[in-house]
């Protein structure tokens, strides 16, 4: 590795690519576009693909979003995917402060822990929106909203893998 | 690793300061979110600019997507099709006659329908579709059940007619943009349609589940009426949707009532045909279209 960035000009490509602070934010806006998926779907199971990728890039890097961009993103995604205005804008920064809170009482990062506080982000959203369903006039039992949560919790690894190798792309870290 | 993984203020108050002010930030963030929350709960026309706005915007986008999915769809079918077709063909010919044969006795009972319709005075009203459009896309992140039609106010399109496809009822219009709406499907939690059971003319309420099946119960609470295999149909109470189209088949009873499946499945049906609502006046009195 040494002799070969020696001989070429790799070295002076090192550091983040140009606009790399523009990648989170970016991808999350780009993932709202996932509720246009052109799957006609009957329950509703799929993961809200924006809260995600804010998740998971939230809990790799801490500082990847300025504090405003959760409401903005938020009012992005609702008005893409049709929900009702609001309820992202408050979703997304209700995980935003929970991360916060619960990163500051953290001792260690590992992946089950990252894990975990990335399930109880998603269900606490998860749980909103099925309030807000409730009080719409739409009282979808709890048991109903199980599905949901379990996929988009098994999907999160995934999701936090692609902002993991994203960042590293952006900061040309490997 | 280039920046820190974990924040630790430490003890430089500038860094504190940016810190708490940042979790300022994101609070006011969750408070604004709470009010539009509560504005578009309480007064959900609100934002009704914005929302068609939105929807057309995003139209393009869906209806690309849509027609990658059906291209790629057909081809998959389509294959399968070629694949058994001469076991096929013969089940298609003994259908087409057993078809026609119900044709000849549909068009008797036709004209014998026409003649006592005469007799008695009654005027049938010509419904002209107000738009027709395809299907492009639906809410898969959320409990609640809509879906995206390519027809909006451009094509006469408003909030609260009903929406059909060639098999059966699909749902309202809920929100409205210049190019695309977005549709309340009949199997949406906040959906109900007032039905009757096609055999008995029994008066029913059907209302979704929230995934892809309706709940039905009689009006009149006692013995369970329903049997698998029967055929709901809009009864045209309350003026909204029009009387007599289908609007879901049973499949399983339950306690007191019935659970059964949509006939219109929007996944399949692709099309979709706007149509004026049943009695102008419920449009302009009720606010039907709730969200």
């Amino acid at each position: 590795m040494g002799r070969r960035s020696l001989s070429s000009s790799a070295q002076f490509r090192r550091g983040p690519v140009p606009g790399a602070a523009y990648w989170p934010p970016a991808m999350v806006l780009l993932a709202s576009f996932f509720a246009l998926w052109p799957v006609i779907s009957f329950r509703g199971w799929w993961p809200d693909m924006a809260l995600l990728f804010l998740i998971a890039w939230r809990l790799q890097r801490p500082l990847a979003f300025s504090p405003w961009f959760a409401p903005v993103a938020g009012l992005f995604n609702d008005l893409v995917a049709g929900h009702m205005i609001g309820l992202s804008v408050f979703t997304f920064s209700l995980a935003m402060i929970v991360a916060e809170l619960i990163e500051r009482r953290r001792e260690w990062r590992d992946y089950a822990s990252e894990w975990l506080v990335a399930a109880i982000l998603i269900a606490v959203a998860e749980l909103v929106q099925w309030q807000v369903a409730r009080l719409n006039g739409a009282d979808v039992p709890l048991a109903a909203n199980g599905a949901p949560i379990v996929i988009a919790v098994l999907l999160f690894p995934l999701i936090a893998g692609i902002v993991n190798w994203a960042d590293a792309k952006r900061l040309r870290d490997r | 690793m280039a920046p820190p993984m974990i924040r630790r203020s430490g003890w430089s108050r500038r860094a504190q300061y940016s810190l708490f002010f940042g979790f300022v930030a994101l609070v006011a963030g969750a408070v604004l979110g709470l009010v539009l929350l509560t504005v578009s709960l309480v007064a959900p026309r609100t934002f009704a600019d914005i929302r068609g706005a939105a929807i057309d915007a995003t139209r393009p986008i869906a209806e690309t997507g849509s027609a990658v999915a059906a291209t790629v769809e057909g081809l998959a079918s389509g294959a399968g099709d070629y694949w058994d077709a001469a076991e096929q063909n013969a089940a298609l010919r003994e259908e087409r006659d057993e078809l026609r044969r119900r044709l000849i006795e549909a068009e008797a009972v036709m004209r014998e329908n026409i003649r006592l319709k005469q007799t008695i005075g009654l005027v049938e009203r010509s419904r002209e579709p107000i738009a027709t459009g395809r299907i492009i896309g639906s809410s898969q992140d959320s409990p609640r059940r809509f879906a995206v039609l390519s027809v909006g106010s451009e094509n006469g399109v408003a909030n609260g007619m009903p929406v059909r496809s060639s098999r059966g009822l699909i749902g309202r219009v809920v929100d409205t943009g210049r190019f695309a709406s977005r549709v309340l499907l009949v199997s949406d939690r906040a959906n109900v349609v007032p039905a009757k059971l096609l055999r008995t003319d029994e008066a029913v309420i059907a209302k979704g589940r929230g995934d892809g099946t309706i709940d039905i119960r009689p009006l009149e609470v006692g013995r369970n009426p329903f049997r698998p295999g029967d055929i709901i149909a809009t009864s045209g109470t309350g003026g909204l949707y029009p009387p007599l189209v289908p609007v879901a088949k049973v499949i399983r009873l339950d306690d007191d009532g019935a659970i059964a499946v949509p006939m219109a499945r929007p996944a399949e049906s692709g099309f979709a045909i706007v149509e004026p609502p049943f009695e102008p006046a419920a449009l302009a009195s009720d606010p039907l279209g709730d969200e």
